[in-house]
């Protein structure tokens, strides 16, 4: 079940492109790239899942020459996020089976996996804030007292959670 | 231990290059930031992995073994610092066959944690290697590097040609001196019975034989064949090898030398061995089960090592090949000075049986469809049969028996078949 993961996340990231810009073209290489990804685990080979990411990007790609741009950016940091766990379970998935060893030993990859995505996630935070100049826009922000406590806290949650994961993966 | 970057690394820097090419062809930050995991998994990389320790220590279950009997290798690993994933592979022979657990092993490892593994596998023809040798691998948190390092702790390992039982086989016309299971020509203490003469004073009287006594007025007795060994000697053509399909002419007749040499054994023969090719090798005929031991480690080492000097009968020295011993040649025929010896040998004396292994089933399959190339092929090998065939039959002519062993079937039975048995009583009728 847990070697199935990959393709879930393939089907999300597909489901997600297809939902956003319907068409016979989406949707065949939706299943392209679904298939790939099937494949991959099937018979074993990484590549295949790569192959898979990469149609899935085309997708993506078609969508951002031609969609919003604040929608865009969210997507792009999802899309970041997907692909990323899709390569890094779909690499150990593979290995493991090839190798027949339990799922258990890789538990350490965990914890590996949540540090990055939060230091990913408080760069994006990080980047949007400053590339989108959000403070020179928010003169006329009628909640604007709240905003530096509100982006404190959106900022200091990460950092602590990730403290908190780096500790614990030390501890252990 | 040395550092390395696994192909997971150079995937993700190309995809990170990738993106940022995208980004700056396209005008729009998204492909960058699509990539930022992985550029963040980069960056990171180096902050998760530190030098680990581990020991290992390689055990081979045995240094001898016959060609596809299990040998079983036990890993013991001892990890100083915590490893997160921990692989190791064993490194052996292209052809040898895992049967038992497997040789790429993969773990996780706590920090002062010892495991043991194990795992056999079975080699399919004769060979003295070194083996034991292991690659390791740890991997860190992020998979993205390695630590590697080799576990070097080889050690021989003999593989014999495996023998096929058989239970028949030719008896050798001249005896030697020592006490065997053939019945000899001379009469003496035995159990066979060979004649009847009259009784001496010197006789002892529990061989006398009433029923001829009561017949006559004077005392006769039984007379009995002496139960005697034979010397016998395995002689191998190392002029040239032919391997196809994993399968070589010196590991067919090595198997069939081992065969021989445990079935005359077994009988309290003296067994002897001479490679006769390029290179004399050779082992003085002896009886017992060291000899065959002996016999079978030779095996285990013989090859064709061509160079422009060879050997020929007439400087075999004598006591390697004692006179009137049973010789079984095993050859493909294919060697003009392998024939003469054969020839040489028989008028000398010596009671020959060439074990004829044909080279054209040796040879790689022929090519598939009716192609120029693949009649040639076709033409070619039926023409070298033929040519072989007509050497046999000159070598029949000398009175050397020649008999052809497909490969595919056992020793055992080549031994076992009438045709060889009666050989020698067609050649002396």
């Amino acid at each position: 079940m847990i070697a199935f993961i990959p393709v879930i996340i393939a089907l999300a990231i597909n489901a997600l492109f297809v939902g956003l810009r319907p068409g016979p073209d989406s949707l065949l290489a939706a299943a392209v790239s679904l298939l790939c990804a099937t494949a991959a685990l099937v018979i074993r080979r990484f590549y295949l899942l790569v192959i898979a990411m990469v149609i899935s990007g085309f997708g993506y790609l078609s969508y951002m020459l031609s969609g919003m741009e604040t929608v865009q950016m969210w997507l792009a940091v999802l899309f970041g996020c997907l692909a990323f766990l899709q390569l890094e379970i779909g690499y150990d998935a593979i290995s493991c089976m090839r190798s027949g060893v339990r799922w258990r030993s890789y538990r350490h990859r965990v914890r590996y996996i949540s540090t990055i995505l939060l230091v990913f996630i408080v760069l994006v935070v990080v980047f949007i804030t400053f590339s989108y100049n959000l403070l020179a826009h928010i003169s006329d922000f009628p909640g604007r007292r709240l905003l530096f406590p509100a982006l404190f806290v959106l900022g200091v949650i990460p950092a602590v959670a990730l403290g908190i994961v780096v500790r614990g993966s030390r501890r252990r | 231990m040395h550092r390395r970057f696994s192909t997971r690394t150079y995937l993700y820097f190309g995809i990170a290059a990738a993106c940022f090419l995208l980004s700056v062809a396209t005008g729009k930050s998204e492909p960058l930031i699509m990539a930022a995991p992985f550029v963040v998994a980069l960056l990171l990389a180096p902050f998760f992995g530190s030098p680990p320790q581990a020991q290992a220590k390689v055990v081979l279950s045995r240094r001898t073994a016959f060609e596809k009997e299990g040998i079983t290798i036990t890993l013991s690993i001892y990890a100083g610092t915590k490893a997160a994933l921990l692989e190791i592979i064993g490194v052996l022979p292209d052809d040898a066959e895992v049967c038992d657990g497997t040789a790429d092993i993969v773990a996780a490892f706590d920090a002062g944690e010892r495991r043991s593994f194990s795992y056999s596998f079975s080699l399919p023809a004769r060979r003295k290697i070194q083996i034991g040798k292991h690659l390791m691998r740890i991997h860190d948190e992020s998979s993205l590097t390695y630590w590697e390092s080799e576990i070097d702790q080889a050690v021989d390992l003999t593989v014999y040609p495996a023998p096929h039982f058989s239970k028949q086989g030719i008896n050798a016309v001249h005896t030697q001196v020592y006490a065997g299971n053939y019945t000899s020509k001379l009469v003496g203490e035995g159990l066979e019975f060979a004649d009847i003469r009259e009784l001496t004073d010197s006789d002892r009287f529990n061989r006398i034989n009433w029923k001829a006594t009561a017949r006559s007025d004077r005392f006769f007795r039984n007379e009995y064949a002496q139960e005697r060994n034979a010397d016998v000697v395995v002689l191998l053509d190392t002029f040239f090898d032919l391997r196809a399909q994993g399968i070589s002419f010196l590991d067919c007749a090595a198997r069939g030398a081992a065969t021989i040499s445990q079935h005359y054994i077994e009988r309290k023969n003296r067994v002897g061995l001479v490679e006769l090719g390029y290179y004399l090798r050779y082992l003085l005929p002896r009886p017992g089960a060291r000899q065959w031991y002996k016999i079978l480690e030779h095996l285990a080492q013989t090859r064709s090592e061509p160079r422009h000097v060879s050997f020929e009968v007439a400087s075999i020295p004598r006591r390697i090949l004692p006179p009137k011993a049973l010789v079984f040649a095993f050859s493909t025929l294919a060697e003009s000075r392998f024939r003469e010896a054969c020839v040489d040998l028989k008028y000398r004396g010596f009671e020959v049986v060439v074990i004829h292994v044909a080279p054209t089933q040796l040879l790689p399959s022929l090519p598939s469809g009716n192609t120029a190339a693949s009649r040639a092929e076709r033409i070619a090998r039926r023409m070298w049969d033929l040519e072989l065939k007509l050497e046999i039959r000159k070598i029949r002519e000398h009175g050397v028996p020649v008999v052809p062993w497909p490969i595919e079937q056992p020793f055992s039975l080549i031994m076992s078949e009438r045709a060889l048995r009666n050989m020698r009583m067609r050649r002396y009728s």
